[in-house]
């Protein structure tokens, strides 16, 4: 087959699918866009969803640091949390504002670039978290309680927060581990075999592949 | 312009292009579920899109441009989603003849299996080029230099002679 053939071939399929789908099936179509939900749209609801509790607990951490500026035991807790609200706050909302940039009829290998970048983003964003996130428990222990009245430095003995703060510390080396070791394993959940993943760093290897080969595309030939 | 005008206007050119909406779909999805929902992806971010369209460019490069950016993400998530459980084997590979061509095309089959080697944006490349599309248009489509377009399109010539060739002996 020579390459005028598979021109040919190829544009044969446009006798059949014109007469195929008239008007009334597109109309149809378009009256029923409201179901369908593209990748970004998810993402972009996710996003906006994180922002709002980012938000919250923005406020909320921000209202207990305020009422607490004599209290060091409870301010220096709050005011980790409330930092670590914030950079979450900006990290979503750089993504929101890159997916608003965003325009679908501007050049392939643009958009594809914007994508690929924006993806790399938040996996990296979602990896920091998941590191994160067990070091902050212990000032969460201390906030919450708090929050609900009880006094965790006089509650709850000393050692044992300390402990808590040394776990959240050891968790992250052995969940690195768990999630090299057994990754696929970990869960039968698409949720969790993601996380996993992650944490593995295979899926910034597989985002920034993505990146590396719309920009391997768009690079001129050498002469 | 009215959102009833609007809405005929967006109909009226959609219409007229439907070939290339079904042509980019079938390059990029294996099964006609699959394909239903690509068509219907491409068309939700063409109508979504629509207020932005230039009408001073032509319509069928602005088409091509957000129809081949959602096929090309929609393989991409797809791809992910599908490789550990679902290996693409031959008979995945079904294609999208037109149920109105009557019968199977097998030459059209072995070009999708053979283009469906290709990643998303090699893909979108050779697509645009049995298109029938000059050089010009399919830079302008991709947004690389018509120069860089002819470099790579020799390059992919060959492979698709070589591919078909195996593919149909």
């Amino acid at each position: 087959m020579e390459l005028d053939d598979m021109q040919a071939i190829w544009q044969r399929q446009d006798a059949g699918i014109d007469g195929e789908r008239g008007g009334a099936a597109l109309r149809r179509l378009v009256a029923g866009l409201g179901r369908g939900a593209a990748a970004t749209r998810r993402l972009t609801r996710w996003l906006w969803m994180e922002l709002a509790l980012d938000g919250v607990a923005i406020l909320a951490l921000g209202s207990f640091a305020g009422a607490h500026l004599r209290e060091p035991r409870f301010l220096v807790p709050a005011v980790i949390l409330h930092v670590a609200a914030v950079l979450a706050a900006i990290a979503v909302g750089r993504q929101l504002a890159a997916l608003a940039r965003l325009d679908w009829g501007e050049p392939v290998a643009v958009v594809q670039r914007q994508l690929a970048a924006l993806r790399v983003e938040s996996v990296r964003v979602v990896l920091v978290v998941l590191l994160v996130a067990p070091l902050l428990w212990a000032p969460l222990l201390v906030v919450g309680l708090r929050a609900l009245g009880v006094d965790a430095w006089a509650a709850l003995p000393q050692p044992w927060l300390l402990g808590n703060l040394l776990f959240g510390v050891a968790v992250i080396p052995v969940g690195l581990w768990l999630a090299h070791r057994f990754g696929e394993r970990l869960s039968r959940s698409p949720l969790g075999q993601g996380l996993a993943r992650i944490l593995a760093g295979q899926s910034l290897a597989v985002a920034a592949a993505v990146l590396e080969e719309v920009i391997r595309f768009e690079a001129e030939p050498q002469p | 312009m009215s959102d009833a005008a609007r809405q005929d206007r967006f109909l009226g050119l959609l219409d007229e292009h439907a070939g290339m909406l079904h042509k980019v779909a079938s390059a990029y999805a294996w099964n006609p579920a699959d394909r239903e929902d690509l068509v219907q992806e491409i068309v939700g971010q063409l109508w979504r899109s629509f207020g932005r369209y230039d009408e001073r460019f032509k319509f069928s490069t602005w088409m091509y441009r957000v129809a081949l950016n959602v096929a090309i993400s929609f393989s991409r998530g797809e791809s992910r989603r599908t490789r550990r459980t679902v290996p693409v084997a031959e008979e995945h590979l079904e294609i999208a003849a037109p149920a109105s061509a009557g019968r199977r095309d097998e030459d059209l089959e072995v070009l999708h299996r053979v283009i469906a080697q290709l990643d998303g944006l090699d893909r979108a490349l050779v697509l645009l080029y049995l298109d029938g599309n000059r050089y010009d248009t399919i830079a302008e489509v991709l947004g690389i230099s018509a120069t860089n377009v002819a470099t790579k399109l020799s390059r992919l010539k060959q492979r698709l002679r070589r591919d078909v060739a195996i593919a149909t002996h």
